[in-house]
C-alpha cells in the first residue's frame, strides 16, 4: 500500500495550472505562518475571533486553540519548515515537488484546523 | 559480525576463503547458514503470500507468460533481483513498495523515489526536473504524517 495519496506524481497540464499550484502554495504558507505566531501568543492575548477560528475539542476532550496550535507547530515543526522552504524557494519547483508540497501544507492546516483537506484553502487566520 | 574472526576486514580472499583455519572456517560455515536460512526465508514468505493470494505457481506463471518452473525457480532462488521481485509481486495483481525505515521515525517510500527517477526522462510542459533530496524529504514526511496525527490527538487527552 502506497503511502502517497495518489496523483502527487501526475504533472501538470499546463503552464497556468502550475502557476496556480505555486500560488495556492504560498497562500497555504503564509496561512501556517499565522497560525505559528498565534501559537507563539501567550493565552491571554488570543482575541476571541482567534480562540473561536479553531476546534475547541479533540477527541471529545477540551482543547483550548491555544493549546492546540502550539502542540500542532511543535510536533509538526519538520514539516512546516519544509513547507516554509518550499513555498519561499526562489528555484521552480518540479511537478512532483509543487504536488507534494502543496499536499503536505495541506495536511498541516487540516489538522489545526480539523477542516477536511479539501476546504482547507476557505480557513482564515481571523 | 560476532562470529567474523579478528582482522575480518583485511580480508584476503587467496588467503581467507581457502584458510583452513579454524576461526575462518567457522566463519565461513556460519555465513553460509545464514544465507542457507534468508533464502529459505524469502521462498518460503513468496510462496506464503501466493496462497494467501489463493494463486497456484501455474496461475502467476500464466499471467507472466512464463513456465511454472520459472516461478519454482523464482522461490527457491538464493537472491532475488529487485526486478524479477517487482515481476513477481505484478503477477500477482500487486505492486511491490519500498519503505525504508530510518532509526530517527522517519520513512522513506523509495518506491515513490524511484517512481521520480523514471520520471525524469519523460518530457513534460515546461516542468523541471525534481530535486530528489526534496522528494525523499517530502516523502518521508507523508510516511511518518499519520503516526505523528495520531499522537496529536493522543496528545490532547493527556
Amino acid at each position: 500500500m502506497s503511502l502517497l495519496p495518489p496523483e502527487l506524481d501526475r504533472p501538470f497540464s499546463s503552464h497556468a495550472e502550475r502557476v496556480a499550484a505555486r500560488e495556492q502554495l504560498a497562500r497555504r504558507d503564509a496561512t501556517l505562518r499565522l497560525i505559528e505566531a498565534l501559537a507563539a501568543k501567550p493565552e491571554p492575548e488570543w482575541s476571541p475571533a482567534e480562540l473561536s477560528a479553531f476546534p475547541h475539542t479533540t477527541n471529545g476532550v477540551e482543547d483550548p486553540a491555544p493549546r492546540r496550535t502550539r502542540r500542532w507547530s511543535s510536533l509538526f515543526a519538520e514539516e512546516i519548515a519544509e513547507v516554509h522552504r518550499l513555498g519561499g524557494s526562489r528555484r521552480p519547483l518540479s511537478d512532483v515537488e509543487l504536488r507534494e508540497a502543496l499536499y503536505l501544507a495541506g495536511r498541516l492546516l487540516s489538522t489545526v484546523t480539523d477542516l477536511p483537506i479539501a476546504i482547507v484553502d476557505e480557513f482564515k487566520v481571523p | 559480525m560476532t562470529d567474523l574472526p579478528e582482522g575480518w576486514d583485511l580480508y584476503n580472499p587467496n588467503q581467507h576463503e581457502r584458510s583452513e583455519q579454524p576461526s575462518y572456517k567457522a566463519a565461513r560455515d556460519a555465513a553460509a547458514q545464514r544465507a542457507e536460512r534468508r533464502r529459505a526465508a524469502y521462498g518460503e514468505a513468496l510462496a506464503a503470500l501466493r496462497r494467501v493470494r489463493s494463486l497456484t505457481q501455474a496461475s502467476v506463471a500464466q499471467r507472466l507468460g512464463v513456465a511454472q518452473g520459472e516461478i519454482s525457480r523464482i522461490e527457491h532462488q538464493a537472491d532475488l533481483l529487485f526486478s524479477t521481485l517487482a515481476r513477481y509481486v505484478d503477477g500477482m495483481d500487486g505492486e511491490l513498495t519500498l519503505l525504508v525505515r530510518f532509526a530517527d521515525g522517519q520513512v522513506v517510500e523509495l518506491s515513490s523515489v524511484l517512481e521520480d527517477l523514471f520520471q525524469q526522462d519523460r518530457p513534460t510542459d515546461g516542468a523541471t526536473a525534481p530535486d530528489l533530496a526534496n522528494v525523499i524529504r517530502l516523502s518521508g514526511f507523508h510516511g511518518s504524517y499519520r503516526y505523528k496525527e495520531e499522537k496529536f490527538r493522543e496528545l490532547a487527552s493527556a
